[in-house]
């Protein structure tokens, strides 16, 4: 626990030097670096996340069976969440 | 992130901060379960090869570029920012084109490695309900501050060493330095709440079903395949500053043979709006300090005893390559205008009339270097003008951006 408490305070004191540090550079503006920040997140989550996955689901119809590796660790058909880790409980990463 | 479960009690009453940390992770109301369509659906996203310990695998080799990449950039900006405490040597000559080489092969060596870490958590982004209680929001709030950060970062510097500045509403420099504390800040605040999970994952908690070793091996293939793109992604950039690696430096901006005189150029005279000046025949170069001035033409500085340094320019966008310059040493100059040319810091100004890199201040170590040149030759011909002609600066272990090109004044500043 104090690890974790060190940890996420230094993280903290220097998100808040960054953001002081930003707010004060007359040679930035931080107008331009908050709508970059949130462009590239949103084009990420938004546009080429959901490009890349549809391409995946494409790939996985078009490809032949025998062909298909990555999928023989599927879940036997019936199981209705194969997101879940395979220890139940322990994929806690998130986001 | 202290839980706070047994909050103190004073006479029957919570103290202030026990009802702060009850109010904090205080359940939320969930949603209406109406609105769980699409991606918030359970089981909506079904590939078996995400894991918590994909993810932590591909989060430590994030944590170690990340690392890198802002050690070595944080060394480049002091070098070209440098505070009063800070000393940067002349000697070993290549150390910056190493430090700065590795910043930049690392970056785009993070590339790939961040797609797959950000496709492994990508289900959470969808998580039901969207914040349980504050804390958790706060907690999904620091990661988006991490994801927008580490892809500013990527996308900001892959941009930069494209030369493509139009998409960024902002000077690279600067915002690529601020948005790397903040990377780096948020980056600890993620390791600090994960912790558990990722103590976890490392001791191997996992199961030994069919299913469960089928996956793993599929994931130890994605993992592969993660390397591979990186170490791709490496070998076809590194060529820019490794020149036996030049010809597959496919993906690679610069390579070593690439412009004028065998050697690339960032910024050329007309960019600078120097030419005409560059090319003029009355051009003359000021030498001043504190025991006189001096003006002198090229047939001066020709007249001036000339040596050869082989010493590389190594750019701040990673590519660096070897030449051979000769001219004039700069303690030489300076010793015109100054009786202690040992100990003096110098300032060497272009002809441009604007510009943030139009002028650089030689610290004594580099100024006294007999590796320090004000060039007038590259690889034994009259210097390019897009090289700086009629006279650069060129010194040993400094970045590109402080090798002055089309000098047109130097002022010996005394010792401080």
């Amino acid at each position: 626990m104090k690890a974790r408490a060190v940890l996420v305070t230094a993280g903290l004191l220097i998100m808040a030097y960054a953001a002081v540090g930003a707010l004060a550079d007359p040679d930035l503006k931080p107008g331009g670096v908050l709508i970059f920040l949130a462009g590239v997140l949103v084009g990420h989550d938004a546009i080429v996340m959901p490009i890349v996955l549809a391409a995946g689901a494409v790939l996985i119809r078009i490809v032949p069976q025998r062909h298909k590796r990555a999928q023989r660790g599927r879940p036997p058909a019936g199981r209705k969440n194969s997101e879940s880790p395979a220890k139940p409980g322990a994929d806690h990463t998130d986001r | 992130m202290v839980r706070d479960t047994d909050p103190a009690v004073n006479g029957g009453r919570t103290s202030p901060r026990s009802r702060l940390v009850r109010w904090w992770f205080a359940p939320l109301p969930a949603p209406p379960e109406a609105l769980r369509r699409g991606p918030l659906r359970p089981g909506a996203f079904r590939s078996p090869l995400r894991s918590t310990r994909l993810t932590t695998l591909l989060g430590m080799a994030l944590g170690v570029a990340f690392s890198v990449c802002f050690l070595t950039g944080l060394l480049s900006h002091l070098i070209q920012h440098p505070p009063g405490w800070f000393w940067w040597p002349a000697r070993p000559v290549w150390l910056y084109r190493v430090t700065q080489g590795v910043h930049v092969a690392t970056g785009l060596a993070a590339v790939p490695l961040l797609g797959v870490k950000l496709w492994s958590v990508y289900p959470r982004l969808f998580s039901w309900p969207p914040a349980r209680s504050i804390a958790h929001a706060a907690e999904r709030a620091s990661i988006a501050v991490l994801v927008a950060a580490a892809l500013f970062q990527l996308v900001g510097g892959v941009l930069n060493i494209s030369h493509w500045y139009a998409p960024m509403p902002f000077f690279f420099t600067t915002g690529h330095y601020w948005v790397a504390w903040l990377t780096i800040g948020a980056l600890l605040v993620h390791l600090g709440v994960q912790l558990p999970a990722i103590r976890a994952s490392l001791k191997g908690e996992v199961s030994q079903s069919d299913h469960a070793r089928a996956a793993r091996l599929s994931r130890r293939r994605l993992l592969t395949g993660v390397g591979t793109a990186a170490g791709l992604v490496t070998l076809t950039t590194v060529g820019q500053t490794i020149r036996p690696l030049s010809g597959l430096a496919l993906l690679a901006p610069r390579r070593p043979g690439d412009g004028p005189q065998s050697l690339p150029v960032n910024k050329t005279a007309n960019g600078a709006g120097v030419r005409a000046a560059a090319l003029d025949p009355s051009y003359r170069m000021i030498v001043a300090g504190p025991s006189g001035r001096h003006s002198l033409d090229l047939t001066d500085l020709n007249a001036l005893p000339q040596h050869t340094a082989e010493l590389p320019i190594a750019c701040v966008e990673g590519w660096s390559v070897n030449a051979t310059w000769t001219g004039v040493r700069l303690r030489d100059l300076a010793a015109l205008v100054c009786e202690d040319p040992e100990r003096v810091w110098v300032l060497v100004e272009s002809l441009q009339a604007d510009g943030r890199y139009r002028a650089t201040t030689v610290p004594p170590e580099h100024a006294r270097d007999p590796l320090t040149l004000v060039a007038l030759r590259l690889g034994g011909e009259v210097l390019h003008v897009d090289h700086g002609y009629p006279a650069r600066l060129i010194a040993p272990n400094r970045p590109g951006v402080l090798q002055t090109k089309w000098i047109g004044r130097i002022t010996v500043l005394g010792s401080r």
